[in-house]
């Protein structure tokens, strides 16, 4: 890990504050979160910690969240957590997070993992997260692109994971933010260029 | 047509300034080119073998004169001086520089033009009926749903980056001209009982390696769901859609995969769940403003009797005149007017020929004159690959008839054997297997004498050079596929496709013929059409009809037998 940026929804790097920690296992994407921690270590840490769980970690073959063991876990981490979220990559099922909803709701982040640039259900996720009225924290991790930022913002995402590489740019960074400022965010019909009365 | 307002002009300049920036981060290598490819698709732009390829949109195409003049402007300045207009209405240059396209992009915003969405994997220009709003028949005129729907999916956040490219038709008569039932979605424009208009919605249909006809998912579908029920589709599809394969990542293939009756009940659930009735949902007054762009223009009162006369005069007097009129004219839903089509596919030009929907810069100027003395300075681009005056009137047919001419475009023979929709294959696109120009010029040389052309009827030929199927060559009564063959090109040929109402794929004759004798090949076809077809004093069997009756047995036969 390391090497990472977490920008907000204006692009202004709020690295320094973001202390949340994703759960090490052993699928954990890079960039998930700016680090990581085992259970071990959380479990012997004093203070409660902000804690990013693997969504597809929870659920059991049906796509439910399981009992058993993991749920022990799950509670486990919950008492050493001050605040919790889950990843989710684009392989997830939707059905399965419409499903969760419950769950999901209740959750402080949820970072959706993209695997390839060119994979853009994670804008739907993001999407369907807001229409199942999540209204908590969407972050981006993984293989998006700066020059999607403008689209993920209006999709419904609040924040983003990127590289170093991405960052380090002839043009500023905040410009992704800011391109296409005129364009709307596909929910609105009202907002349409001719019925807006611009 | 619709006017930008300043959203729309704003818009289209932060698109120029978006594309510029990122042009200069691929040259300055920080944008890598696995981002950059998707991302300079979405503005039109191919690297091709040659030479990059920009196509350029004319949302549902419907364009004005001077957005004609910009066009020679940008040819001359900046290409090599012609545009290629395509089956979906767009137009295209082959010869742009990449580093110069930022400043094309700039000139087009000029004149409310540009390239969004005409490439890559989103939702596409939407293409609908050339003559929308001028038919009789028509049920309602497509183009304020053409474009809503272009004002919905420009920059549509969400859909963006879907498994595969989408293309959406519209049109508003039972006859359809825009090849709906090919289109990942097509619309219909029809009436329920209690008069209320809406759509019956097709999804799933394309060409390209696995050709499929769309499949009908909502009867009928209240307009003013138009944009919710889209978005449910789209969502449904960019979830579900596969991405392992890129040949099978099409709708048709999702759709194919699961019935379109359980492919229905997803958009449906979708739908009922998320966004139905909600701010998506589109109000009269809404459909009252789309509609107020798409008004009829000041059409002139004649006397009937007279202007028939005349023209009649004109059409005794002048065979050559009278082919035209009787080829390349459409009827008017307005008395003493009618529609014109402006042939893109001249043939032999001075011993040279020219590729079907190519226009030179001086007769984009020229046309743009054309059309502001002739037809209310608008023009519209065809499924086909040809031109239309839409509102061109009757008794001034002649003098514009004589002006075409000049221009090499008012070739007779719309419809007919040499109206052939082609793509621009191996010489320009880096994805073609075969070389069509060549092909077509020979087919051209053929089939050079007119009577016979006219004497075989409507036939639609199309011919692709690769699978990819830009031509739409599986909807040609007669297709024609270039494919490679240990590095020669070789051609196979199908009949009895159909882009229509009867929409079909047409079947493989046989194996490839080569390149020397495609046009000895389509010869011996057309004999057995000629000796089988069965008329009486009313009609003639057409050629797609015999197929149909005979099945691709004798042709097989008179072919490799």
């Amino acid at each position: 890990m390391g090497n990472h940026h977490v920008l907000n929804s204006a692009g202004a790097d709020i690295s320094q504050n973001d202390t949340w920690l994703a759960l090490h296992t052993h699928e954990l994407p890079d960039g998930i979160a700016l680090s990581h921690i085992t259970l071990l270590e959380l479990l012997h840490k004093q203070e409660k910690r902000e804690i990013v769980l693997p969504l597809t970690d929870l659920l059991d073959t049906e796509g439910q969240l399981a009992g058993g063991l993991l749920q022990e876990v799950r509670e486990l981490v919950s008492q050493h957590a001050s605040r919790m979220g889950v990843w989710v990559t684009s392989d997830s099922d939707t059905e399965a997070l419409v499903g969760l909803s419950e769950f999901l709701l209740q959750q402080d982040l949820i970072v959706i993992h993209v695997p390839a640039f060119t994979d853009g259900r994670g804008f739907s996720y993001a999407q369907t997260l807001r229409h199942i009225g999540y209204q908590g924290e969407i972050r981006m991790a993984g293989k998006f692109g700066r020059d999607q930022i403008a689209y993920l913002l209006r999709a419904g995402v609040d924040s983003f994971v990127l590289s170093e590489h991405d960052m380090q740019s002839i043009s500023d960074i905040t410009q992704a933010f800011n391109a296409l400022a005129s364009s709307y965010d596909g929910r609105d019909a009202a907002a349409l260029p001719m019925f807006s009365g611009a | 047509m619709y006017q930008y307002n300043y959203a729309d002009q704003t818009l289209v300049e932060e698109r120029v300034a978006q594309f510029r920036d990122q042009t200069e981060r691929f040259l300055a290598g920080e944008l890598p080119e696995e981002q950059f490819l998707p991302l300079r698709l979405q503005n039109g732009l191919y690297i091709q073998r040659y030479a990059p390829m920009l196509r350029i949109a004319i949302p549902y195409g419907l364009f004005a004169s001077y957005q004609l003049r910009k066009l020679a402007e940008i040819t001359r300045k900046y290409d090599k001086g012609y545009g290629h207009f395509t089956t979906r209405t767009n137009i295209q240059l082959n010869w742009p520089k990449l580093e110069e396209v930022p400043d094309i992009l700039a000139e087009l915003a000029s004149v409310q033009m540009h390239a969004i969405q005409t490439s890559g994997n989103c939702i596409r220009n939407t293409t609908t009926d050339p003559y929308a709003g001028i038919h009789q028949e028509e049920i309602a005129d497509p183009r304020p749903y053409c474009e809503i729907i272009r004002q919905w999916s420009t920059f549509h956040p969400e859909f963006a980056f879907l498994p595969r490219k989408f293309k959406i038709a519209v049109v508003g008569t039972a006859n359809d001209r825009a090849a709906t039932q090919v289109h990942d979605v097509g619309l219909h424009v029809k009436t329920n009982e209690a008069g209320e208009l809406g759509f019956e919605v097709l999804v799933g249909g394309g060409l390209g390696r696995t050709p499929v006809i769309g499949k009908v998912i909502n009867e009928f579908l209240p307009r003013r769901h138009l944009l919710s029920y889209l978005d449910a589709i789209l969502r449904v599809y960019n979830l579900h859609g596969r991405r392992d394969n890129k040949y099978k990542a099409r709708i048709k293939i999702l759709v194919d995969s699961m019935g379109g009756p359980a492919f229905a009940k997803l958009v449906d659930a979708e739908w009922q769940a998320h966004t139905k009735d909600g701010p998506l949902t589109l109000t009269d007054a809404n459909f009252a403003t789309a509609s107020s762009f798409f008004t009829e223009p000041d059409y002139l009162t004649f006397d009937a009797l007279q202007t028939q006369s005349e023209l009649q005069q004109q059409l005794d007097g002048d065979k050559d005149f009278a082919n035209w009129y009787h080829q390349n004219t459409v009827a008017h839903k307005v008395a003493g007017y009618r529609a014109v089509v402006i042939s893109l596919k001249a043939g032999l030009v001075d011993g040279r020929y020219v590729p079907s929907g190519d226009l030179s810069e001086s007769q984009m100027d020229a046309l743009a004159d054309l059309a502001d003395k002739y037809s209310f300075s608008e023009l519209r681009g065809t499924y086909q690959q040809n031109l239309v005056f839409a509102d061109v009137q009757t008794n001034q047919l002649y003098e514009l008839w004589q002006q075409l001419s000049e221009l090499h475009l008012a070739r007779a023979n719309i419809n007919t054997l040499t109206d052939m929709i082609v793509c621009p294959g191996w010489d320009y696109c880096s994805l073609a297997n075969a070389t069509t120009h060549n092909i077509a010029e020979q087919i051209e040389k053929q089939f050079d004498d007119l009577d016979y052309l006219y004497d075989l009827g409507e036939i639609r030929l199309n011919m692709s050079g690769c699978m990819n199927a830009c031509a739409h060559h599986h909807t040609g009564d007669i297709g024609i596929l270039g494919v490679d063959k240990k590095g020669e090109h070789w051609y196979q040929i199908s009949l009895g496709g159909n882009s229509s109402n009867d929409a079909k794929i047409g079947k493989i004759l046989g194996k490839a013929v080569p390149a020397t004798d495609v046009a000895i090949t389509l010869q011996k076809i057309l004999d057995v059409y000629l000796e089988q077809r069965v008329s009486n004093d009313h009609e003639v069997e057409r050629f797609g009809d015999l197929v149909d009756r005979v099945g691709i047995a004798p042709f097989k036969e008179k072919v490799y037998g």
